[in-house]
Protein backbone atom coordinates (compact mmCIF):
# COMPACT_ATOMS: atom_id res chain seq x y z
CA UNK A 1 0.00 0.00 0.00
CA UNK A 2 1.45 3.37 -1.00
CA UNK A 3 0.11 5.17 2.08
CA UNK A 4 1.39 2.46 4.35
CA UNK A 5 4.87 2.33 2.84
CA UNK A 6 5.18 6.09 3.20
CA UNK A 7 4.28 6.26 6.87
CA UNK A 8 4.79 2.79 8.37
CA UNK A 9 8.10 1.87 9.99
CA UNK A 10 8.78 -1.91 9.80
CA UNK A 11 8.71 -3.48 13.27
CA UNK A 12 12.39 -4.54 13.26
CA UNK A 13 13.40 -0.85 13.33
CA UNK A 14 13.03 1.58 16.22
CA UNK A 15 12.98 4.66 14.05
CA UNK A 16 13.10 5.88 10.44
CA UNK A 17 16.71 7.03 10.97
CA UNK A 18 17.71 3.51 12.07
CA UNK A 19 15.97 2.01 9.02
CA UNK A 20 17.81 4.43 6.71
CA UNK A 21 21.14 3.60 8.32
CA UNK A 22 20.48 -0.15 7.91
CA UNK A 23 19.60 0.44 4.24
CA UNK A 24 22.82 2.40 3.72
CA UNK A 25 24.88 -0.35 5.39
CA UNK A 26 23.19 -2.98 3.21
CA UNK A 27 23.86 -1.25 -0.11
CA UNK A 28 27.45 -0.38 0.88
CA UNK A 29 28.07 -4.06 1.75
CA UNK A 30 26.79 -5.00 -1.70
CA UNK A 31 28.93 -2.28 -3.33
CA UNK A 32 32.03 -3.62 -1.52
CA UNK A 33 31.48 -6.99 -3.18
CA UNK A 34 31.00 -5.16 -6.49
CA UNK A 35 34.38 -3.44 -6.04
CA UNK A 36 35.98 -6.90 -5.87
CA UNK A 37 33.84 -8.14 -8.79
CA UNK A 38 35.21 -5.41 -11.07
CA UNK A 39 38.53 -5.55 -9.16
CA UNK A 40 39.28 -9.03 -10.55
CA UNK A 41 38.99 -7.76 -14.13
CA UNK A 42 40.91 -4.56 -13.39
CA UNK A 43 43.68 -6.57 -11.72
CA UNK A 44 43.93 -8.93 -14.74
CA UNK A 45 44.09 -5.89 -17.00
CA UNK A 46 46.84 -4.31 -14.86
CA UNK A 47 48.99 -7.46 -14.80
CA UNK A 48 48.77 -7.93 -18.58
CA UNK A 49 49.28 -4.27 -19.28
CA UNK A 50 52.57 -4.32 -17.35
CA UNK A 51 53.63 -7.37 -19.39
CA UNK A 52 52.34 -6.29 -22.83
CA UNK A 53 52.38 -2.49 -22.83
CA UNK A 54 52.97 -2.00 -26.57
CA UNK A 55 50.11 -4.25 -27.65
CA UNK A 56 47.74 -2.62 -25.15
CA UNK A 57 48.66 0.87 -26.39
CA UNK A 58 48.12 -0.30 -29.96
CA UNK A 59 44.70 -1.77 -29.12
CA UNK A 60 43.71 1.40 -27.25
CA UNK A 61 44.67 3.58 -30.24
CA UNK A 62 42.01 1.72 -32.30
CA UNK A 63 39.18 2.70 -29.91
CA UNK A 64 37.03 5.80 -30.37
CA UNK A 65 38.49 8.36 -27.96
CA UNK A 66 35.70 10.89 -28.59
CA UNK A 67 32.97 8.31 -27.82
CA UNK A 68 34.70 7.31 -24.56
CA UNK A 69 35.11 10.97 -23.56
CA UNK A 70 31.52 11.88 -24.49
CA UNK A 71 30.22 8.89 -22.54
CA UNK A 72 32.21 9.95 -19.45
CA UNK A 73 30.63 13.41 -19.71
CA UNK A 74 27.15 11.88 -20.12
CA UNK A 75 27.58 9.59 -17.11
CA UNK A 76 28.97 12.33 -14.82
CA UNK A 77 25.96 14.47 -15.79
CA UNK A 78 23.56 11.62 -15.00
CA UNK A 79 25.23 11.32 -11.58
CA UNK A 80 24.53 15.02 -10.92
CA UNK A 81 20.85 14.47 -11.78
CA UNK A 82 20.73 11.41 -9.50
CA UNK A 83 22.22 13.44 -6.62
CA UNK A 84 19.64 16.19 -7.33
CA UNK A 85 16.85 13.57 -7.32
CA UNK A 86 17.89 12.42 -3.82
CA UNK A 87 18.21 16.06 -2.73
CA UNK A 88 14.69 16.88 -4.02
CA UNK A 89 12.92 14.05 -2.21
CA UNK A 90 14.81 14.88 0.99
CA UNK A 91 12.95 18.20 0.68
CA UNK A 92 9.70 16.29 -0.05
CA UNK A 93 9.46 17.62 -3.62
CA UNK A 94 7.95 14.73 -5.62
CA UNK A 95 7.63 16.69 -8.85
CA UNK A 96 11.34 17.50 -8.93
CA UNK A 97 12.14 13.90 -7.95
CA UNK A 98 10.23 12.63 -11.01
CA UNK A 99 11.91 15.18 -13.27
CA UNK A 100 15.44 14.36 -12.09
CA UNK A 101 14.80 10.59 -12.23
CA UNK A 102 13.65 11.01 -15.85
CA UNK A 103 16.79 13.06 -16.66
CA UNK A 104 19.05 10.47 -14.98
CA UNK A 105 17.36 7.73 -17.02
CA UNK A 106 17.66 9.72 -20.26
CA UNK A 107 21.40 10.30 -19.81
CA UNK A 108 21.95 6.67 -18.74
CA UNK A 109 20.10 5.45 -21.84
CA UNK A 110 22.13 7.87 -24.01
CA UNK A 111 25.32 6.34 -22.56
CA UNK A 112 24.17 2.82 -23.46
CA UNK A 113 23.02 3.91 -26.93
CA UNK A 114 26.40 5.49 -27.68
CA UNK A 115 28.14 2.41 -26.30
CA UNK A 116 26.14 0.18 -28.66
CA UNK A 117 27.06 2.43 -31.61
CA UNK A 118 30.70 2.10 -30.56
CA UNK A 119 30.42 -1.71 -30.41
CA UNK A 120 28.98 -1.64 -33.93
CA UNK A 121 31.88 0.52 -35.18
CA UNK A 122 34.34 -1.84 -33.42
CA UNK A 123 32.68 -4.78 -35.17
CA UNK A 124 32.89 -3.06 -38.55
CA UNK A 125 36.61 -2.46 -38.00
CA UNK A 126 37.19 -6.16 -37.18
CA UNK A 127 38.19 -5.52 -33.57
CA UNK A 128 36.02 -8.17 -31.86
CA UNK A 129 38.13 -11.09 -30.52
CA UNK A 130 36.91 -14.59 -31.52
CA UNK A 131 34.24 -13.05 -33.78
CA UNK A 132 35.97 -11.12 -36.53
CA UNK A 133 39.34 -10.00 -35.15
CA UNK A 134 41.77 -9.07 -37.94
CA UNK A 135 45.39 -9.52 -36.76
CA UNK A 136 46.80 -7.79 -39.87
CA UNK A 137 45.76 -4.40 -38.37
CA UNK A 138 48.31 -4.76 -35.57
CA UNK A 139 52.07 -4.97 -35.00
CA UNK A 140 51.42 -6.94 -31.78
CA UNK A 141 48.24 -8.87 -32.66
CA UNK A 142 48.24 -11.28 -29.71
CA UNK A 143 48.55 -8.69 -26.96
CA UNK A 144 46.24 -6.25 -28.83
CA UNK A 145 43.63 -9.02 -28.99
CA UNK A 146 44.06 -9.63 -25.25
CA UNK A 147 43.50 -5.89 -24.65
CA UNK A 148 40.35 -5.92 -26.81
CA UNK A 149 39.06 -9.01 -25.01
CA UNK A 150 39.44 -7.18 -21.68
CA UNK A 151 37.89 -4.05 -23.23
CA UNK A 152 34.75 -5.95 -24.22
CA UNK A 153 34.60 -7.89 -20.93
CA UNK A 154 34.93 -4.77 -18.75
CA UNK A 155 32.68 -2.45 -20.77
CA UNK A 156 30.18 -5.32 -21.24
CA UNK A 157 29.99 -5.98 -17.51
CA UNK A 158 29.64 -2.24 -16.95
CA UNK A 159 26.85 -2.06 -19.55
CA UNK A 160 24.99 -4.89 -17.75
CA UNK A 161 25.23 -2.83 -14.54
CA UNK A 162 23.94 0.22 -16.40
CA UNK A 163 20.97 -1.80 -17.69
CA UNK A 164 20.14 -2.94 -14.15
CA UNK A 165 20.47 0.68 -13.00
CA UNK A 166 18.03 1.83 -15.70
CA UNK A 167 15.56 -0.88 -14.57
CA UNK A 168 15.90 0.33 -10.97
CA UNK A 169 15.32 3.94 -12.11
CA UNK A 170 12.17 2.85 -13.96
CA UNK A 171 10.94 1.14 -10.77
CA UNK A 172 11.63 4.32 -8.76
CA UNK A 173 9.88 6.48 -11.35
CA UNK A 174 6.74 4.28 -11.27
CA UNK A 175 6.69 4.45 -7.46
CA UNK A 176 7.30 8.20 -7.54
CA UNK A 177 4.31 8.61 -9.89
CA UNK A 178 2.23 6.71 -7.30
CA UNK A 179 3.45 9.22 -4.69
CA UNK A 180 5.12 6.41 -2.70
CA UNK A 181 7.98 8.61 -1.52
CA UNK A 182 8.01 11.55 0.85
CA UNK A 183 10.35 13.67 2.94
CA UNK A 184 10.03 11.03 5.70
CA UNK A 185 10.33 7.91 3.49
CA UNK A 186 12.69 7.87 0.51
CA UNK A 187 15.26 5.19 1.33
CA UNK A 188 14.87 3.32 -2.01
CA UNK A 189 15.77 6.51 -3.90
CA UNK A 190 18.96 6.88 -1.89
CA UNK A 191 19.88 3.17 -2.26
CA UNK A 192 19.46 3.23 -6.06
CA UNK A 193 21.35 6.54 -6.09
CA UNK A 194 24.33 4.95 -4.33
CA UNK A 195 24.32 2.09 -6.87
CA UNK A 196 24.12 4.56 -9.79
CA UNK A 197 27.06 6.62 -8.48
CA UNK A 198 29.08 3.43 -8.01
CA UNK A 199 28.54 2.43 -11.65
CA UNK A 200 29.65 5.96 -12.60
CA UNK A 201 32.85 5.57 -10.54
CA UNK A 202 33.66 2.27 -12.30
CA UNK A 203 33.49 4.10 -15.64
CA UNK A 204 35.66 6.95 -14.27
CA UNK A 205 38.44 4.34 -13.90
CA UNK A 206 37.68 2.39 -17.10
CA UNK A 207 37.86 5.53 -19.26
CA UNK A 208 41.61 6.29 -18.88
CA UNK A 209 42.47 2.57 -18.66
CA UNK A 210 40.89 1.80 -22.04
CA UNK A 211 41.00 5.02 -24.07
CA UNK A 212 44.11 6.83 -22.87
CA UNK A 213 47.03 4.43 -23.05
CA UNK A 214 50.05 6.30 -24.32
CA UNK A 215 52.58 4.43 -26.37
CA UNK B 1 21.15 9.54 7.73
CA UNK B 2 19.22 12.49 9.18
CA UNK B 3 17.87 14.60 6.31
CA UNK B 4 19.38 17.82 7.64
CA UNK B 5 22.91 16.45 7.24
CA UNK B 6 23.52 16.51 3.49
CA UNK B 7 25.26 18.58 0.83
CA UNK B 8 23.61 21.84 -0.22
CA UNK B 9 22.28 22.05 -3.75
CA UNK B 10 24.96 24.52 -4.85
CA UNK B 11 27.63 22.13 -3.48
CA UNK B 12 26.29 19.46 -5.88
CA UNK B 13 26.66 21.86 -8.84
CA UNK B 14 30.15 22.85 -7.69
CA UNK B 15 31.20 19.18 -7.47
CA UNK B 16 29.76 18.53 -10.95
CA UNK B 17 31.76 21.42 -12.46
CA UNK B 18 34.89 20.13 -10.69
CA UNK B 19 34.26 16.65 -12.17
CA UNK B 20 33.94 18.08 -15.69
CA UNK B 21 37.17 20.09 -15.26
CA UNK B 22 38.91 16.90 -14.08
CA UNK B 23 37.50 15.04 -17.12
CA UNK B 24 38.94 17.72 -19.43
CA UNK B 25 42.30 17.45 -17.61
CA UNK B 26 42.26 13.64 -18.07
CA UNK B 27 41.45 13.91 -21.79
CA UNK B 28 44.01 16.67 -22.47
CA UNK B 29 46.64 15.08 -20.20
CA UNK B 30 46.30 11.81 -22.14
CA UNK B 31 47.50 13.58 -25.30
CA UNK B 32 50.40 15.49 -23.74
CA UNK B 33 53.95 14.42 -24.72
CA UNK B 34 55.00 12.73 -21.47
CA UNK B 35 56.44 9.37 -20.48
CA UNK B 36 54.10 6.36 -20.21
CA UNK B 37 54.53 6.22 -16.42
CA UNK B 38 53.80 9.96 -16.02
CA UNK B 39 50.62 9.48 -18.08
CA UNK B 40 49.47 6.58 -15.94
CA UNK B 41 50.19 8.41 -12.67
CA UNK B 42 48.32 11.52 -13.90
CA UNK B 43 45.31 9.56 -15.18
CA UNK B 44 45.10 7.40 -12.05
CA UNK B 45 45.53 10.41 -9.73
CA UNK B 46 42.70 12.30 -11.47
CA UNK B 47 40.46 9.20 -11.36
CA UNK B 48 41.04 8.88 -7.60
CA UNK B 49 40.19 12.60 -7.17
CA UNK B 50 36.96 12.12 -9.17
CA UNK B 51 36.07 9.05 -7.09
CA UNK B 52 36.65 10.99 -3.84
CA UNK B 53 34.34 13.83 -4.98
CA UNK B 54 31.58 11.39 -5.99
CA UNK B 55 31.91 9.18 -2.88
CA UNK B 56 32.12 11.96 -0.28
CA UNK B 57 29.55 14.41 -1.71
CA UNK B 58 27.25 12.71 -4.28
CA UNK B 59 27.14 9.50 -2.20
CA UNK B 60 27.06 11.57 1.01
CA UNK B 61 29.74 9.52 2.82
CA UNK B 62 31.07 12.82 4.21
CA UNK B 63 27.76 13.19 6.07
CA UNK B 64 27.37 9.51 7.06
CA UNK B 65 28.02 7.88 10.43
CA UNK B 66 31.29 6.09 11.21
CA UNK B 67 29.95 2.58 10.67
CA UNK B 68 28.71 3.41 7.14
CA UNK B 69 32.12 4.91 6.33
CA UNK B 70 33.84 1.72 7.51
CA UNK B 71 31.60 -0.40 5.27
CA UNK B 72 32.18 1.98 2.35
CA UNK B 73 35.97 1.73 2.78
CA UNK B 74 36.09 -2.06 3.32
CA UNK B 75 35.91 -2.92 -0.39
CA UNK B 76 38.80 -0.58 -1.21
CA UNK B 77 40.96 -2.10 1.55
CA UNK B 78 40.43 -5.60 0.12
CA UNK B 79 41.07 -4.32 -3.41
CA UNK B 80 44.35 -2.79 -2.23
CA UNK B 81 45.41 -6.14 -0.67
CA UNK B 82 44.37 -7.92 -3.88
CA UNK B 83 46.70 -5.68 -5.94
CA UNK B 84 49.50 -5.63 -3.36
CA UNK B 85 49.79 -9.42 -3.08
CA UNK B 86 49.40 -10.06 -6.83
CA UNK B 87 51.97 -7.48 -7.89
CA UNK B 88 54.41 -8.49 -5.15
CA UNK B 89 54.48 -11.78 -7.08
CA UNK B 90 54.40 -10.60 -10.72
CA UNK B 91 56.81 -7.68 -10.37
CA UNK B 92 59.44 -9.70 -8.48
CA UNK B 93 59.49 -12.87 -10.63
CA UNK B 94 62.55 -11.74 -12.59
CA UNK B 95 64.54 -10.65 -9.54
CA UNK B 96 67.81 -12.53 -8.98
CA UNK B 97 69.52 -12.61 -5.61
Amino acid sequence: MPEESASHIPEQFESRAQQEEADALGIWTFLSTEILFFGGLILSYSVYRVSYHSGFAEGSAHLYFWIGTSNTFILLTSSLFMALAVHSIQDGDLEKLRRYLALTFTFGAAFLGLKLCEYYLDYREHLVPSVNFDPTHFLHPHSAELFLFLYFAMTGLHAIHMTLGLSALTYLYIRARRNDFSKAYHSPVRVVGLYWHFVDIVWVFLYPMLYLINN
Amino acid sequence: MPSNERPERRTLYFIYISLIILLILTAVGGKLPMGALAHDVLAFGISVAKMALIVFIFMEVHYDKGIVRVFAGAGLVWLFLFFLLTFSDYLTRTWRF
